[in-house]
């Protein structure tokens, strides 16, 4: 394989204004520019009375400005087929941009002027939580969304990022939020300080330096606090639990087995139980596939990963699989015995090295779009590193040892602490209901 | 290449044809970076199959996994380690017309995946003992489908729409068929329709032609073509006399209102001035639908397609309601906007943004070997594979004239299907609508 070697030596770095970084890599891609950024903005930044503050604000930002309303600005993207889009997560407020390399210059100007000038009219507002109190139903019914929503509850205590509200708490808070309220954490905490922003494609580094000056060389400087170390840990040596969620008329069950490790992205042993999980459950060839759906034919998908492990947070440990209700018995004895199997006696050689090439193919695989390379960019930003990191990190994978992978799965998975939900059409033991 | 013709050339796209067996082949090279993406695409889709076997291209895709002559579990090989060992992306899909096997890997593991691809297009395993855990894995994804509301209703709407021709049905099958098909049907399937002569290979990304064919040639050439013509499907739907309805009740929490017409041919022309229409009715903040359903605060999401098929096809609206929000205001808010394009027309400037969109979409979709192999293989599906690379230009020809033109033609109501999902659990006041619809 040719390794990905010299990627940052492509990309070029720079501070464009004080707490604003512009990071570029042109790519054989005609015409096309990929932009991705963020600050943080996110939930950790919620008052204590209100979940919903950073999504709402987030989602507001293209919902019209102080000088222009939505449907102008929607108007001079759609006129040249070029996107904005914005979202947050548990720390940061993202965007991405799409456009031809010609229409740079006007989407920059948009893009400044939604995340510094939006206009939070309250009639927007209105609209805009009559639709999330709908996604919110939607993700009600959703066995998926049900599982996931409860095992974070299990798994850490409320106030931490990775704990999910219960719905009616998320749909009470969106219901009561104000555009004056939006406004004002948009005042505390949106600004320059921890803006980042990648290009990928038809990029031209210094005309878009020149544009983000343009754009935000004078936002405000903000200096954010970020939650204190303790706010990060989860239940850690939660004991084991076992629920269901009922949910009536549902045909599968979403079944989540996981549980809390005390290492954060950046810790030692976080990759080594990466890829351990990756032997686990991480893809078609792994344990998990092969023997509870290739060979019983017990689930249509299951697998095993880490996640919540950014920005120092106890990651989670999860297997998840699917199963009709009247095979999920079968299905979960078969996945605990291939993870007992796995916790107690860990990897093989032979693995490691598979699934070593695989996950390193599969990151060389995944920069080959413009907006691949622009994710995995700006991953490393915001996660501190250099740039180099993204040649360093096959490297890593492939310097791993099998003593450091099966000790860290040997210190972490502890079967007799798994956490178990499964959501569907099932009574409170777990069988499927009568009429099923 | 003397055991080549050379077919045609579009957009970069150089078309040849195996002299040996009648294998179509397709190359773009595309050196942005060093991965390829190769495909197989077979011309076979739901559209073949019948009562009692519904469901079967698609499970017998999933066979294809299971192990051909080299690559099975007994030499230690299994597709799934070889590929995704090197870092592979790989996997298969089945739609209604054609069933496609694709790997996007580093570009120096190229030839394990034609080598893989070769073996299973004649020497799959296709063992009984394969077939039956694998039923039940197809059956969870069935019922996973199931779960969600639009996936009921999307499957219904296509059933109603659709009485004779196999449109009727979904891609997945009904869930008796799925659970009592035979090994010895499936089998039969394979051995109609995988051939090299009702397969085109697709190959994108970083690589040099000359050397590709000769590799293609190499791993392809000595399978034989059919011994049979491949068969036509050739039943065709009938006229539709009149509206039709229907609905799902199920508990749940939230509504859906689903509007769908009956569009011609993927091939025929007036399917670019449907995708003009389809555009200016739901893509971006300044569409109809946006500022008169989701601004409004009435739906949540909107979807909105009118996918080009071999086969006649469906313009499909669907709107995911907020809560207590009714299912007949919403229906009509819709019904009232297509009659307005109908009597009124639209603007020329609907239409030039129409098409500015599609231009950089279009730019987009070139951005990585996997994402043109996508669009490429559902316009290899409908039968002209240059209906991809002509798509921009014949696009940018239509006019606001042509989509009032085909707004007319298509969107009336005889030709309609409508379909509410009514959550049993919904407090609006849909109940005496819900029962009149019902009449």
């Amino acid at each position: 394989m040719s390794a990905p070697t010299g990627l940052a030596d492509r990309m070029t770095s720079g501070e464009v204004a004080p707490g604003l970084r512009l990071v570029t890599m042109p790519m054989g891609v005609p015409e096309v520019l990929t932009i991705y950024g963020s600050l943080y903005g996110g939930e950790v930044f919620n008052s204590s009375d209100n979940c919903a503050l950073s999504d709402v604000t987030a989602a507001m930002l293209d919902k019209g400005t102080r000088q222009r309303d939505k449907f102008a600005i929607s108007g001079l993207l759609e006129s040249v087929g070029a996107h904005i889009s914005f979202s947050s997560d548990d720390y940061r407020v993202n965007f991405s941009a799409r456009c031809l390399r010609e229409h740079m210059p006007l989407v920059l100007e948009l893009l400044a002027e939604q995340l510094r000038e939006p206009a939070f009219e309250e009639a927007d507002l209105e609209s805009l939580k009559k639709r999330m109190l709908g996604n919110l139903l939607r993700d009600q019914e959703s066995t998926h969304e049900q599982a996931q929503l409860r095992f974070s509850q299990l798994a850490y205590p409320e106030g931490h990022p990775n704990y999910t509200p219960p719905f009616d708490r998320q749909k009470a808070d969106v219901e009561r939020l104000t555009g004056a309220q939006l406004a004002e954490f948009h005042d505390r905490y949106y600004g320059r300080g921890s803006l980042l922003v990648v290009a990928t494609g038809d990029v031209d580094h210094s005309q878009l330096a020149e544009a983000l000056l343009s754009g935000f060389g004078d936002w405000r400087p903000v200096q954010l606090d970020l939650p204190p170390k303790d706010r990060l840990r989860g239940h850690r040596g939660h004991p084991a639990v076992q629920e269901v969620v009922a949910l009536p008329d549902k045909t599968s069950v979403d079944l989540i087995l996981g549980l809390v490790t005390p290492i954060h992205r950046e810790h030692p042993d976080f990759l080594p139980l990466y890829v351990g999980s990756y032997i686990l459950g991480g893809n078609f060839a792994a344990r998990l596939m092969t023997t509870v759906r290739d060979e019983a034919g017990l689930t249509y998908g299951i697998g095993t990963g880490l996640g919540g492990a950014g920005e120092g947070k106890d990651a989670f440990w999860i297997t998840s699989g699917t199963f009709a209700p009247a095979l999920l018995e079968a299905g979960r004895a078969a996945t605990m015995e291939q993870i007992t199997r796995w916790a107690e006696s860990g990897v093989t050689a032979k693995e490691l090295a598979a699934k070593k090439t695989t996950i390193t193919g599969t990151f060389q695989v995944g920069l080959a779009t413009t907006r691949g390379m622009a994710a995995a960019m700006l991953d490393v930003l915001e996660r501190g590193l250099e740039l180099d990191y993204l040649d360093e990190y096959p490297q890593e994978i492939m310097g791993l040892k099998l003593a450091a992978v099966n000790r860290a799965i040997s210190k972490y998975i502890r079967t007799e602490n798994l956490l178990a939900v499964a959501a569907g059409s099932l009574d409170d033991q777990g069988q499927p209901l009568k009429e099923q | 290449m003397t055991n080549y013709d050379q077919i045609k050339s579009s957009g970069g796209i150089s078309e040849y044809l195996l002299k040996t067996n009648g294998l179509t082949v397709l190359l773009l090279e595309e050196h942005s970076a060093p991965v390829v993406t190769f495909m197989v695409t077979y011309l076979v889709g739901s559209r073949n199959e019948a009562l009692g076997h519904t469901g079967a291209t698609h499970l017998l895709e999933h066979l294809m996994f299971k192990g051909s002559r080299n690559y099975n579990k007994d030499s230690g090989d299994t597709i799934w380690t070889l590929l995704q060992n090197v870092g592979a992306r790989l996997n298969a899909t089945t739609w209604l017309d054609r069933t496609n096997y694709f790997e996007l890997l580093p570009k120096e593991h190229l030839e394990s995946a034609m080598a893989v691809e070769a073996d299973r297009m004649r020497y799959a395993l296709l063992r009984d003992s394969d077939r039956q855990p694998e039923m039940t894995v197809v059956r969870n994804e069935f019922e996973r489908g199931e779960n969600d509301p639009w996936e009921s209703l999307e499957k219904s709407m296509w059933a109603t729409a659709y009485q004779a021709h196999p449109y009727h049905h979904s891609t997945i099958g009904w869930q008796s068929d799925i659970e009592g098909v035979s090994t010895e049907r499936l089998r039969q399937f394979y051995d109609t329709y995988y051939w090299p002569n009702n397969a085109t290979v697709t190959v994108i990304g970083d690589f040099q032609a000359k050397q590709v064919l000769s590799l293609i040639e190499r791993h392809f050439g000595a399978l034989p073509s059919s011994p049979e013509p491949i068969p036509e499907m050739y039943t065709t739907e009938p006229r539709q006399q009149g509206p039709r309805r229907f609905i799902i009740k199920r508990t749940g929490e939230a509504g859906i209102v689903g509007v769908a017409y009956k569009t011609p041919p993927g091939s025929h022309p007036d399917n670019y001035p449907l995708a003009v229409l389809n555009n200016l009715l739901s893509s971006g903040k300044t569409s109809r639908f946006y500022r008169l359903l989701i601004d409004s605060g009435l739906a949540t999401n909107l979807q909105v397609a009118n996918h080009p098929f071999r086969d006649n096809g469906l313009f499909m609206i669907y709107a995911f309601l907020t809560p207590d929000t009714g299912h007949e205001q919403v229906e009509n808010l819709i019904l009232e906007t297509l009659e307005q394009v109908r009597r009124e027309g639209v603007e020329d400037q609907e239409v030039a943004r129409a098409q500015a969109m599609a231009k950089a979409e279009v730019a987009f979709s070139r951005d990585g070997s996997y994402s043109i192999a996508s669009a490429l293989n559902e316009s290899i599906a409908l039968g002209d594979w240059t209906y991809y690379t002509t798509y921009l230009e014949r696009l940018t020809e239509v006019t606001a004239t042509d989509v009032q033109r085909v707004a007319r033609l298509y969107l009336e109501e005889d030709q309609s299907t409508t379909g509410w999902f009514v959550p049993l659990a919904d407090n609006s006041d849909d109940g005496e609508a819900v029962m009149e619809a019902a009449k």
